[in-house]
């Protein structure tokens, strides 16, 4: 790998000096000015490139949180909020969300269909990123289509899925019934939570493989030829190419990825709002789901507060772990 | 060697027959809500809602598309487009900067940056916008392009980073110390080397960037109140009403709320899959 | 071109207030960059001119919108100087954005509301009561769902009541009668499950304005005030009859299995695909189900609903009442835009136009529903057949916490007994009101 990185740098910076008219051209290297300019390119240089991002992300969403924080020890109705007084009652919230069952299994469903999620749009998605890193006829339709999932509305695919899934006037159903399948005929998907879970899943992995897909594809298209032609010449097949060589090569991407699949996942409201509404008798109701429905019908936001963050840990654990893999794979 | 070309042979054809079936699932897979949302925008409204599925209407009426755009459709499709194309172009050249900085420097905060940012994204997103919503009043940002637009950047932006670093970092640095040895400064060797080598990256970020906010509801509802000002998510509520969806009116809207978004794909899809990345580092 | 320039111009506009985040100038011109192509968007810095915020729910077509903007626009055209920033507000969201504007600290002047929020919204100090009398004209059950500690907080525009929809050509058919009472409902649902390929009558797991009102006709309560606490009463040889007629009515195989999580709309649906013989629904239901099927028209008839065993056969009188917020500075003018609104002439075309009938007795015997033998039931049903739910700001959680929609949707799963189902609905009930 080393040796292809080498040579490809060299041809890159050859290519350029054809190309671009300036590169490696404008600063003679002198003694103080080289020395600003390292001070600058090493100590300046990543602040100021950090900072447009950090003041817009911290200056923006710094006080909601801190907010969302505060409020989860107090006792905060629709009205304290007006008026800015409320009660402060410690843990009483988080101690609440331990005691009751329903929360308790709300954070288990969440964790379990979250976790279901991700493993489920990450195979798809990797999967299809290497069938359109395939060469075969018609590969750029494919490439297109799979894009489409992505460019629809998210409510009106919500809509248009509760719709196919519908007992009666629904497409899968008519489907699986000209299958062979004659159970399905009227079959409701969602009066019980197994398979309304599977419906909605079906939805939110429909939405989120073609982000996936595209990424890998992405990084698929960065590993330089020259590796994959090294280990065929050495002899490795398809699948120890992929095993030993693209796959290990993305794993940066891939884990960015599941960080990402996995924070999307875990906060899946719409489609839950639009199918089930968290029902039936509350069976799919997930944290998202549960935390508005305390926050914005109950008008108990120091609960729902409470809620939030717990997600906010929940979540950070999980993705402290994976940044330890990342780290452990970089070195860091 | 006769003998083994033989063998090649079905093994080949296996596989290219795998290929087009796994296309043609996938595809399917992809493609059938939009079938049936342009179908049903077309169709008479008896075969709207029907037990035996209506897969071509009896009679196309594209009257549901004249009532949509009578309705406003391109003063919310302007309204999006500015606030999504302003979002993605900003928003992508902020996490490049950022990812940038996270990849390649050697920074003793980075590990807790990288997790700070990260952390804003945690929250669900209901318990934010009271917050939000006071933080914009303050600012006099309601009922302004600007007011979305910084919230959507400050929501895509994490995300953003990181896929961008992931992406820096599978680039080998030797290409910049090249450059550096070159007499480039840092900047010049991100712009010039590093920024065209991660075309791909920066053309799925930007893909990321632009439907998160294309695609954002709740904040548009809440921050603008002047309906010739609202996007397309809120301006799409207009077809439900006291009693119930028009489904085919929704369609209709919707696929009319899809074709931008395809195009920008398509636009941006090239520079995905030309295969740049390999052809430069190729030379 | 245009496109580009103002995004030009927005992003410009974006760079300085990023780099000099809340500074109030630099925000102002921000603003007078949006407000180039607004030209309807009236400044406020005329002593002459004022602006009212009204927020109505969204219309859902044309026709609707246009009467209400008509209205807006004549308002404005009598009001010089006044203009009504007016904001359409989505039905699933409504809820919501009622929450986040009087929590974020803006509100509107005047709203639309559903009328078992407006306690809710009332109690917590949100709107402001209505000063001195309210019109002895209104329907009584729309006014009462309004009032809180004996203010009242709602001006009802329009309102509407369920009743009993059914196939006139398959009664006629089979020779069957109008069902009276909730025996007869199921002797003629017998004769239709027999006879024809039809649902008799569907039930929906998410109706509570179906399963509710039950607990009336058996002669129960949902909950009763006594010195301003409620309490709750589903609990109660009534309420339990009502959760067993409406558990018998689904177990007889009457309704698809999936009517467990169905709503008003899925049974309107099966009724407009001619699936199910009877249905209890709204004229706005009626209108819809015509609307899908024009061949309806002819096959259908309309009755007051059956009573159940207390001799009750009140629906619930739902509909929309306006209100003024407690923070808005404008309560004079609003007050003046909501009786402008409520103008017999306006109420009546507004209320048509939906399906609904004026919140006005005078205005619902004027309306065209009246002359009408298909939406005349309606009217009938609503004044002289109508409840409301309890008026108390508990009701919002309540429904929020899908109370009786939870309780009736285990009973239809096997999950709960109706026993059990009803004490769960009034330990949640007394846990909403604070016991």
């Amino acid at each position: 790998m080393m040796s292809a990185s080498t040579t490809t740098s060299g041809s890159r910076r050859g290519r350029n000096s054809r190309g671009g008219p300036d590169v490696g051209t404008p600063v003679l290297p002198g003694g103080p000015r080289r020395f600003t300019r390292q001070w600058f390119d090493n100590r300046a240089l990543p602040w100021l490139l950090l900072a447009p991002a950090l003041l817009l992300i911290f200056g923006l969403v710094g006080y909601p949180v801190v907010r969302t924080f505060y409020l989860s020890f107090h006792e905060a109705g629709l009205a304290s909020l007006v008026s800015g007084d409320m009660d402060f009652i410690g843990l009483d919230h988080y101690r609440h969300i331990i005691g009751d069952p329903h929360l308790r299994r709300v954070f288990l469903v969440t964790v379990v269909f979250g976790l279901s999620c991700v493993v489920a749009t990450m195979v798809l998605g990797v999967a299809v990123a290497l069938l359109l890193n395939r060469p075969f006829k018609g590969r750029w339709v494919l490439g297109v289509l799979v894009l489409l999932p992505w460019a629809m509305p998210r409510v009106a695919a919500a809509t248009v899925w509760q719709w196919l899934f519908h007992d009666q006037y629904g497409l899968v159903n008519w489907v699986l019934v000209q299958l062979g399948l004659e159970g399905f005929d009227g079959y409701a998907w969602f009066i019980s939570p197994l398979p309304a879970f599977f419906a909605i899943g079906v939805v939110v992995v429909w939405g989120a493989f073609p982000f996936v897909a595209i990424s890998v594809l992405a990084g698929l298209q960065s590993v330089p030829d020259e590796v994959l032609e090294a280990a065929r010449i050495d002899g490795a097949t398809a699948g120890q190419r992929l095993r030993l060589v693209i796959l290990p090569m993305l794993k940066p991407l891939l884990l960015v990825l599941v960080v990402i699949s996995t924070i999307w996942d875990f906060k899946v409201f719409d489609q839950i709002y639009v199918m089930t509404q968290g029902g039936p008798a509350r069976s799919t109701e997930v944290l998202a789901i549960a935390t508005w429905r305390e926050a914005f019908t109950q008008l108990n936001f120091g609960l729902g507060s409470a809620l939030a963050m717990a997600m906010f840990v929940i979540l950070t654990a999980i993705t402290i772990v994976y940044i330890r893999m990342i780290r452990e794979e970089e070195g860091l | 060697m006769p003998a083994r070309g033989l063998r090649r042979r079905p093994r080949q054809i296996a596989a290219s027959v795998a290929t087009y079936a796994a296309a043609v699932v996938v595809g399917a897979f992809a493609i059938v809500p939009l079938y049936w949302m342009v179908v049903t925008s077309l169709k008479p409204q008896a075969e709207v809602r029907t037990a035996e599925p209506v897969f071509w209407p009896s009679e196309v009426t594209f009257a549901r598309y004249a009532d949509v755009v009578e309705r406003g459709f391109f003063t919310y499709l302007t309204n999006s487009l500015i606030v999504a194309g302003t979002v993605t172009v900003l928003g992508v050249a902020f996490a490049a900067f950022a990812g940038y900085a996270l990849a390649r420097f050697d920074l003793s905060v980075k590990r807790y940056l990288l997790l700070l940012v990260l952390a804003t994204q945690m929250f669900p997103v209901v318990v934010l916008l009271i917050p939000l919503f006071t933080v914009m009043r303050n600012l006099g940002l309601l009922d302004s392009y600007i007011g979305l637009i910084v919230t959507y950047l400050s929501f895509s932006t994490p995300l953003a980073v990181w896929i961008l670093r992931g992406f820096f970092q599978g680039i080998p640095a030797e290409l910049e110390d090249a450059a550096l040895v070159d007499g480039c400064t840092r900047f010049m060797a991100l712009t010039r080397i590093v920024l065209p080598l991660a075309g791909p990256g920066l053309a799925a970020c930007a893909i990321f960037v632009f439907i998160g906010a294309w695609n954002e509801f709740l904040f548009a509802l809440t921050f603008i109140s002047q309906d010739s000002m609202r996007t397309l998510p809120v301006a799409l509520q207009a077809f439900t009403g006291r009693s119930g969806i028009d489904f085919g009116a929704v369609m209709a809207f919707s696929t009319l709320f899809t074709l931008p978004a395809v195009v920008f794909f398509l636009f941006v899809h090239k520079r995905l899959s030309t295969g740049m990345v390999s052809g430069a580092v190729k030379g | 071109m245009r496109v580009q320039h103002r995004m030009l111009a927005v992003a410009a506009a974006l760079a300085v207030t990023v780099a000099a985040c809340g500074n109030g100038e630099e925000v102002e011109e921000v603003e007078d960059v949006n407000g180039v192509e607004d030209t309807d968007a009236a400044p406020d810095e005329d002593a002459e001119e004022r602006s009212l915020s009204v927020w109505i729910m969204q219309p859902g077509s044309d026709e609707v919108e246009n009467i209400i903007t008509d209205s807006v626009a004549a308002f404005e055209d009598e009001h010089a100087g006044v203009s009504v920033d007016l904001q359409f507000v989505p039905w699933d969201a409504a809820h919501d954005q009622f929450v986040t504007a009087i929590g974020g600290g803006q509100v509107p002047d005047v709203a639309e509301m559903g009328n078992t929020w407006t306690p809710e919204f009332a109690e917590m100090g949100g709107l402001a009561a209505i000063e001195g009398e309210i019109d002895g004209d209104y329907i009584d059950a729309i006014v009462d769902s309004g009032l809180v500690e004996g203010e009242a907080y709602g001006y009802p525009w329009y309102a509407g009541a369920r009743a009993f929809i059914y196939r006139q050509d398959v009664f006629d058919d089979l020779g069957l009668e109008v069902p009276d009472t909730w025996e007869e409902l199921l002797e003629v649902g017998e004769v239709i499950e027999a006879e024809t390929d039809l649902d008799p009558i569907n039930v929906a797991g998410n109706y509570v304005h179906m399963l509710a009102p039950m607990v009336w006709h058996a002669g129960g309560q949902l909950a009763v005030e006594s010195d301003g606490q409620w309490t709750a009463a589903v609990d109660s040889p009534e309420g339990r009859a009502a959760f067993e007629m409406y558990a018998e009515l689904f177990e007889r195989g009457w309704s698809p299995q999936g009517a467990i999580t169905w709503s008003s709309v899925d049974v309107r649906e099966a009724f407009a695909n001619e699936d199910a013989a009877m249905m209890i629904g709204g004229g706005w239901d009626l209108a819809a189900a015509i609307g899908n099927n024009p061949e309806l028209e002819d096959k259908v008839a309309t009755a007051l609903l059956p009573a159940g065993p207390g001799g009750n056969q009140d629906a619930f009188a739902g509909g929309s009442h306006f209100v003024q917020f407690a923070e808005s500075d404008e309560h004079e003018l609003g007050r003046e835009f909501i009786e402008f609104m409520l103008q017999d002439e306006q109420v009546s075309t507004f209320a048509d136009a939906v399906g609904f009938l004026p919140g006005t007795v005078s205005g619902v015997e004027a309306s065209s529903a009246a002359g009408d033998p298909l939406y005349d039931t309606f009217a009938t049903q609503i004044i002289d057949h109508s409840a409301s739910y309890p008026s108390t700001g508990a009701w919002g959680a309540i429904e929020g916490n899908q109370v009786f929609v939870n309780a009736i949707q285990q009973v239809m799963q096997g999950d709960l007994t109706v026993d059990e189902a009803v004490a769960q609905v009034d330990e949640q009930m007394n846990e909403a009101f604070g016991q």
